[in-house]
């Protein structure tokens, strides 16, 4: 009996002991930063590296790479394809001035150890620049290192010391940016003036909405109408609409990943709800989320960081990621463009392709017009770069996203 | 504020009471304590979901899903009955635990964590109550778990069946040994717990976040109702059930307490065990 019992105690360990592995390696995301966990069309990469042999890339090859969370906690799995696919073209098409590009990417698993290594060893084995990373850690835990060793890291800011570095330069707008144009938007275009914003339940993300509700009664001179903070991820939505509909919303500002805005959506419908515009960003801007939404997501409008595919000056990305056969969307444009940006910078560099010359060539450039951006690309001597200070506005439209106003649809924060 | 509580409970309280009085069943027809119940539960509905968004229809996709989830429930059973069967309390608990995990991460495995749409089992707009919009999918969800109550507590005590169940979960070897079809039954409770398990995620999930392990979460509400209730009292959970929502929901219409409504399952647990253990703990004291 002693043996009997002492079996089923070793097969229930090793039951639940299986379980959890088989949990941990079937983790999805629950990150909701706005501008952050993707709704994610690509195939999840591992470490890859772009080895396009071009005949006419002969000169030597110039190491970049990028440091991303595609495993643990929060995953951007997929964002980093937009860089590989920039890369790819590139050295399709000649390099840049001749040489190859070897474009590397890592995984840091979300882990503050774990990125700070792998920063090191790619400094180490010789890397000129970082370009596309998305990472929870790496500008926390590598900014200064980056300072010290002189190293330029073109990244997707994930987290607001991103924006805070004079080496770190993000392509994109960020979340207290983007919440703000949402609610500028709701404001100068839509006419409303009461304007709302719920946000969720992810630590660190408070001081971001301030900001953005603090840059949105600045601007337009109105006071937000209702700011509900804090909203739990396993919470229903159903009394935060109701509350948002009692408090006489016209516009509210959704900074949510489609798990929370599908079903907020959804409830919004089944109450009846149709006095309330939507607005939301980049997380939201994708074919899965206009296929789990429905109509319910009608009429909803969107700020986007970057410009969507077909938009003026995206042939070139839409050739790149055609080539690579990645779907057309939101968080790869962002490392797209990332690339993009430094592919550009180091074709004006004459001479030895150095993290030094790299360096220098960034401090000197002067503003960068990119297709995908709203305002130009700028770095300089500054100690903190943002210089991502546009949305481009699509309305969600019988299930599909159309341009808010064919070629004018860029909002700038003023 | 009434409006919220009422939300609340609506929304959710149904849900949590046919949860709560299934896992009251279980506990005492087959000794488990079902933490993987709504786990089980997301996997039937997210079969439903694929199944109506690939073009079944909505009766159709939601029958296939709640089969499902039944099944997936014996499946569970079958592995109690195979390794567990005369197991301790505390074990079977530990493979619940287990189970709960395990279906989670294998409902990801097959269905993906891709947004999906997860319709309302009934349509319809429904009728508004001071603002308060109650939807046929949650009216059906609440009448459901009264009259499921209903059912369950007059099957134990009015019927044979009810008999049987009750002497087997007093003694599965003993009952066996007296010729009652133990494992068969025990089979029937799984999945009948199961496809009620599924019933409930469905009406629940539409306005949740649909992050597996979000709706898999459902269970802990309900376990604090059966823990009220004493793992006995059906009617008591029930009733808590509904309480526990119409809390939750008033407490999301404060923005200083928000953050707390995760916790207030919790707070219902411990303070049920330590009323529970308060003479102990003033024996001691003494």
């Amino acid at each position: 009996m002693g043996i009997r019992r002492g079996w089923r105690a070793v097969a229930a360990v090793s039951l639940a002991v299986l379980a959890a592995l088989a949990a941990g390696c079937s983790s999805s995301p629950s990150s909701s930063s706005s501008s952050s966990t993707p709704a994610s069309s690509g195939s999840t990469p591992a470490a890859t590296s772009t080895s396009a042999a071009s005949a006419a890339a002969a000169g030597a090859p110039i190491s970049v790479a990028s440091l991303a969370s595609l495993t643990g906690a929060a995953s951007f799995a997929g964002w980093q394809l937009g860089a590989k696919a920039y890369f790819d073209y590139v050295n399709a098409h000649g390099g840049i001035n001749g040489h190859k590009v070897n474009f590397t990417i890592l995984d840091d698993a979300g882990s503050p150890t774990q990125a700070a290594l792998l920063a090191r060893k790619e400094v180490d084995a010789g890397v000129v620049a970082f370009a596309g990373s998305i990472s929870l850690s790496d500008c926390a835990v590598n900014g200064k290192y980056y300072d010290q060793q002189g190293i330029v890291s073109i990244d997707v800011g994930s987290d607001p010391t991103c924006f805070d570095n004079p080496n770190i330069d993000p392509v994109n707008s960020g979340p207290s940016t983007d919440s703000e144009l949402q609610m500028v938007f709701a404001a100068q275009d839509l006419h409303d003036t009461k304007i709302c914003m719920i946000s969720d339940a992810v630590p660190g993300e408070d001081p971001d909405f301030q900001a953005a509700v603090t840059g949105f009664e600045q601007v337009t001179h109105l006071t937000i109408t209702k700011w509900i903070k804090d909203w739990p991820l396993t919470a229903s939505y159903a009394p935060a609409v109701t509350q948002l509909e009692s408090a006489g919303c016209q516009a509210v500002a959704l900074p949510f990943e489609p798990s929370g805005a599908v079903p907020l959506l959804a409830d919004a419908k089944s109450d009846g709800i149709t006095n309330i515009t939507w607005i939301s960003g980049l997380a939201l801007y994708a074919q899965s989320f206009l296929s789990s939404a429905g109509s319910s997501a009608n009429g909803m409008y969107l700020g986007l960081e970057f410009a969507p595919p077909g938009a003026p000056g995206t042939a070139q990305m839409t050739a790149a990621f055609k080539a690579d056969n990645i779907a057309l969307s939101e968080p790869e444009e962002s490392s797209y463009t990332a690339a993009y940006v430094l592919g550009t910078v180091l074709a004006t560099i004459q001479g030895p392709i150095t993290r030094a010359s790299v360096l220098a060539a960034f401090r000197a450039m002067q503003p960068l017009s990119v297709p995908t951006m709203g305002t130009p690309f700028t770095f300089g001597t500054a100690t903190a770069h943002h210089p991502n200070q546009a949305a481009y506005v699509v309305k969600v439209q019988n299930g599909a996203f159309v341009d808010y106003k064919a070629g004018e649809s860029w909002l700038t924060a003023s | 504020m009434w409006q919220s509580a009422l939300i609340g409970l609506v929304q959710s309280g149904g849900a949590y009471a046919l949860l709560a009085v299934c896992v009251i069943l279980m506990y005492r027809t087959t000794g488990v304590l079902n933490f993987a119940l709504a786990a089980i539960g997301v996997a039937g509905t997210y079969a439903f979901s694929s199944f109506y968004t690939s073009g079944m229809n909505l009766a159709e996709a939601a029958i296939f899903g709640i089969l499902i989830g039944a099944a997936a429930s014996v499946v569970c059973g079958l592995i109690y009955i195979r390794w567990f069967f005369d197991a301790t309390p505390t074990y079977r608990a530990g493979v619940a635990i287990a189970l709960l995990v395990g279906t989670a991460a294998v409902t990801i495995r097959i269905f993906s964590d891709q947004p999906r749409e997860i319709p309302a089992l009934i349509p319809g707009s429904g009728f508004a109550v001071d603002g308060v919009v109650m939807t046929p999918t949650t009216i059906f969800g609440i009448a459901l778990a009264i009259v499921f109550t209903l059912l369950v507590t007059q099957m134990l005590h009015r019927t044979r069946r009810g008999l049987q169940l009750r002497a087997i979960s007093q003694g599965p070897v003993a009952s066996e040994l007296l010729g009652l079809p133990v494992r068969p039954l025990t089979l029937a409770i799984w999945g009948g717990s199961g496809a009620m398990g599924t019933i409930a995620v469905m009406i629940i999930s539409p306005g949740l976040s649909d992050e597996v392990e979000s709706i898999s979460l459902v269970i802990v509400p309900a376990l604090a109702a059966t823990l009220v209730a004493t793992f006995r009292r059906y009617w008591l959970a029930l009733i808590s059930a509904l309480v526990l929502g119409g809390l939750q929901g008033l407490l999301l219409y404060y923005q200083t307490l928000i953050r707390y409504e995760e916790v207030i399952p919790f707070v219902v647990v411990l303070g049920v065990l330590m009323w529970d253990q308060r003479k102990e703990l003033w024996d001691e004291a003494r």
